[in-house]
């Protein structure tokens, strides 16, 4: 079940209804119908997979509850091993055993000893990485006397399965939502605006402005024939705003469902293209990846402390295969880690100066646009022959200017998708300026925000594409 | 009291929102339905029964841009009409053909032009949703979203339709906001010519096309209705050109399924592959032709049609 499908649209207020009636002011049968629902909103996929996300918290909650009466140091650290092998194994074994042994197998291929194999027929369950990952942080914190396990095994599969934030995030720590199961929530009119904006707003960046984007974007990549360079750096630019609002709008969905059901989960984004660093950038990208990266990997490997460089390739080449078991992916890790070397080793100071920042900007959001080439892109070989393109310098007259970014009609797109998807990022920028300035909607009087509101749902209907286009982030 | 002003404004919000959302989609279905020229006003001609003429030529752009109603005309010397629809085959059609059916009284002969790459090939998404949304009061329509995508219509979701309509709207609303008793507005009897230019044609792929038996059982349907009504159908296969032909490699099957509905009653004219079909210069692209291929074609398909008669 998606959040921009009907089934949502009509599973949510049916949930929202019966916890909040029936559910009232009893935390046990409001977490017992969580947990009910979020099996019912993961099983919409396919039933099969409830049986892994059962299994996974099962094991983390006995694991758990070992780890807080073993005593010895050695015994813990084989309860820990065991939570490790066991969610890691399931993860490795769905996500990347074929593309392991394809690996494998083209690596004799290349030196000339070609072998045969037929590659298991695996699917992958929607949000393992994600729910494999939280879970994994319960245990590791527990291991690490950061918290105390929860004897609530109900509050426990809450958490681990609770639909909102389930299949892409934001990837919660136990410290902050487990403990929310185990309070008394309350609905509250202020939450339930401001969870109903967060949808708006979400859903507002999904179908309009992702979806929309994804048209153009789709249109140059998988016909990269037909295309040239100022094309590749058209669709390019797009895609960075493409995948942004396809996740930070997914998670601000998450974000405000949560809310109506008297949940506060942690902020994923925060205006990520206003970073004038790549260090920048990940404080501002998928915080509850790369704050899980920077807490469970980088610092374990020494941090800041010690081998700082490889340290940092490491965490991004294992982001980049986190995110794929795909070399692209692996790729776009290693750029995002080799950059950030470069970075860390010229020691940049802050600067008040607006050129300087100005070029810092540019150059930060050039190196995430280079990373978004491997991300997209089918194959590594796609991705070399678009990088080739781009730097073709004869491409950059003003006659192909004039042929490339002014509208092109080819196959399914139109010079209006091109005018409106430079409509709706220059939107979004403003809106992004706004809200990095800390501007406060809520402070708008009531007419304004209406007409916010009404404008808002008009776009959605009128302009949003509904061919019930999953969130990219859900492949992860 | 600030309870009671918390859920009067989310009401205020929600009669608000839901207010503008039924005068949008009040305005776009009246505007729409409104329209009397180009592909929305084919099909409001007909939904309306606006349109009848002695000959009726229906297809998709391989009838739109091959046959000009006026050189049958002239001709013939009876009253022709081209309702041939730009990426519209009979899967999609078929409704609105099956609604001109019921109400006509002058046709006499209706060709259904088919090409042999597109023609036979089933839709599994409407094409160009929006030209249509604004006609599902009818349920003939209604019954051929159902057939090509059932879960299009199946949402419940309030103001669904609205999601529908999308760019290929935009140059119908450009037209006069609050249009009066305009008439249709058909000058070349909607057809519509391409450059003469010739292009340099591709070799094209060469592929197996898939028979949809649900086209086929459509022809079928049709063919009974006119007769019924004494509407002489005729079954027109429209040139293709030559290295196109290649291409399809199952191309017998295709002109052999057709040709099947031959009978007393129903005429099949196969002109895929005439003198015409061996010339470029007459081609757009493999299956449309320009204006100097389109002319002569006409006046061939013309000749036969006096013949047939």
């Amino acid at each position: 079940m998606i959040f921009n499908s009907v089934d949502f649209a009509l599973f949510l207020p049916v949930v929202f209804v019966i916890y909040w009636v029936i559910g009232n002011n009893q935390i046990k049968w409001q977490n017992i119908l969580l947990v009910a629902a979020s099996y019912f909103f993961y099983g919409w996929w396919d039933w099969k997979f409830i049986s892994l996300i059962f299994f996974s918290s099962i094991i983390d909650f006995l694991i758990g509850h070992q780890l807080s009466i073993a005593n010895t140091p050695k015994i813990r650290k084989l309860l820990l091993v065991a939570s490790l092998v066991t969610n890691l194994g399931l993860l490795f074994f769905f996500k990347y055993f074929n593309f392991f042994v394809d690996s494998f197998y083209d690596a004799f291929s290349f030196f000339g000893h070609p072998l045969s194999h037929d590659s298991l027929h695996i699917i992958l369950p929607v949000g393992i990485s994600f729910y494999t990952f939280q879970t994994l942080s319960y245990t590791i914190d527990i291991y690490k006397r950061q918290i105390t396990p929860t004897k609530d095994p109900i509050a426990f599969f809450a958490f681990v399965s609770f639909f909102p934030q389930l299949v892409a995030g934001p990837i919660e720590r136990a410290s902050n939502l487990l403990p929310q199961f185990t309070i008394k929530r309350k609905i509250d009119y202020s939450n339930f605006v401001e969870g109903m904006q967060d949808i708006l707003w979400g859903l507002f960046k999904k179908v309009v402005i992702a979806d929309r984007l994804a048209v153009v974007v789709n249109e140059i990549y998988n016909n990269q024939s037909e295309y040239q360079g100022l094309s590749f750096v058209m669709a390019t630019i797009l895609f960075a705003f493409q995948i942004y609002c396809d996740f930070s709008g997914y998670s601000k969905i998450a974000i405000g469902v949560s809310k109506l059901f008297g949940f506060r989960l942690m902020e994923n984004f925060r205006t990520p293209y206003y970073a004038l660093s790549l260090g920048d950038f990940w404080r501002r990208w998928h915080i509850s990846l790369s704050t899980w990266f920077k807490d469970y990997l980088y610092i374990p490997l020494g941090g800041n402390r010690t081998k700082v460089y490889r340290n940092l390739l490491i965490t991004f080449v294992v982001s980049g295969l986190w995110h794929g078991a795909n070399w692209t992916f692996v790729a776009w890790g290693a750029i995002h880690g080799i950059f950030l070397i470069m970075e860390y080793s010229l020691r940049l100071k802050s600067t008040s100066n607006p050129i300087l920042i100005f070029l810092r900007w540019i150059l930060t959001f050039s190196v995430v646009c280079f990373g978004w080439i491997f991300f997209r892109a089918n194959s590594i070989q796609d991705a070399i022959s678009i990088i080739t393109s781009i730097s073709d310098i004869s491409i950059y007259s003003i006659k192909q200017l004039s042929l490339n970014l002014v509208p092109v009609v080819k196959n399914s797109v139109y010079p209006i998708d091109l005018l409106l998807s430079y409509f709706l990022v220059s939107l979004l920028f403003i809106i992004e300026f706004l809200f990095n300035r800390r501007f406060n909607f809520n402070s708008l009087n009531y007419g304004f925000k209406l007409l916010v509101y009404t404008v808002a749902v008009i776009m959605i209907y009128l302009m949003g594409v509904f061919d019930n286009n999953e969130f990219i982030y859900f492949q992860f | 009291m600030r309870n009671t002003r918390n859920i009067l404004k989310f009401i205020v919000t929600i009669v608000i929102i839901t207010g503008v959302l039924f005068s949008i989609e009040t305005f776009l279905k009246t505007k729409l339905k409104s329209i009397k020229t180009g592909t929305i006003g084919k099909i409001n001609a007909v939904i309306d029964h606006q349109i009848d003429d002695e000959i009726m030529i229906w297809g998709a752009s391989t009838a739109y841009v091959n046959i000009n109603p006026k050189i049958l005309s002239d001709y013939l010397k009876c009253s022709v009409m081209n309702m041939g629809l730009d990426g519209t085959n009979l899967d999609q059609y078929s409704g609105l053909l099956k609604e001109f059916l019921s109400y006509s009284k002058k046709c006499k002969t209706l060709i259904i032009a088919f090409d042999i790459n597109g023609g036979l090939v089933q839709r599994n998404q409407f094409y160009q949703t929006s030209l249509w949304v604004h006609q599902l009061d009818n349920p003939r329509i209604v019954n051929t979203f159902n057939e090509i995508n059932p879960e299009l219509l199946n949402n419940p979701f309030p103001f669904s339709h609205l999601t529908l309509y999308d760019k290929h709207i935009i140059k119908y609303l450009k037209s006069n906001p609050f249009p009066s008793d305009e008439k249709l507005y058909f000058p070349t009897k909607g057809f519509n010519s391409l450059h003469p230019i010739p292009i340099p044609l591709k070799n094209p792929k060469k592929k197996t096309i898939k028979i949809s038996q649900r086209i086929v059982k459509k022809i079928d349907d049709i063919c009974k209705l006119a007769i019924a009504k004494n509407i002489k159908p005729i079954i027109v296969i429209t040139p293709c050109f030559e290295k196109g032909q290649k291409s399809i490699l199952n191309k017998n099957e295709i002109i052999s399924t057709l040709n099947e509905f031959s009978s007393p009653l129903v005429t099949v004219l196969d002109l895929h592959n005439t003198p015409l079909s061996s010339d470029s210069n007459n081609f757009n692209d493999n299956v449309h032709l320009n204006s100097n291929g389109s002319t002569s074609f006409s006046e061939m398909l013309a000749q036969l049609l006096k013949n047939t008669k």
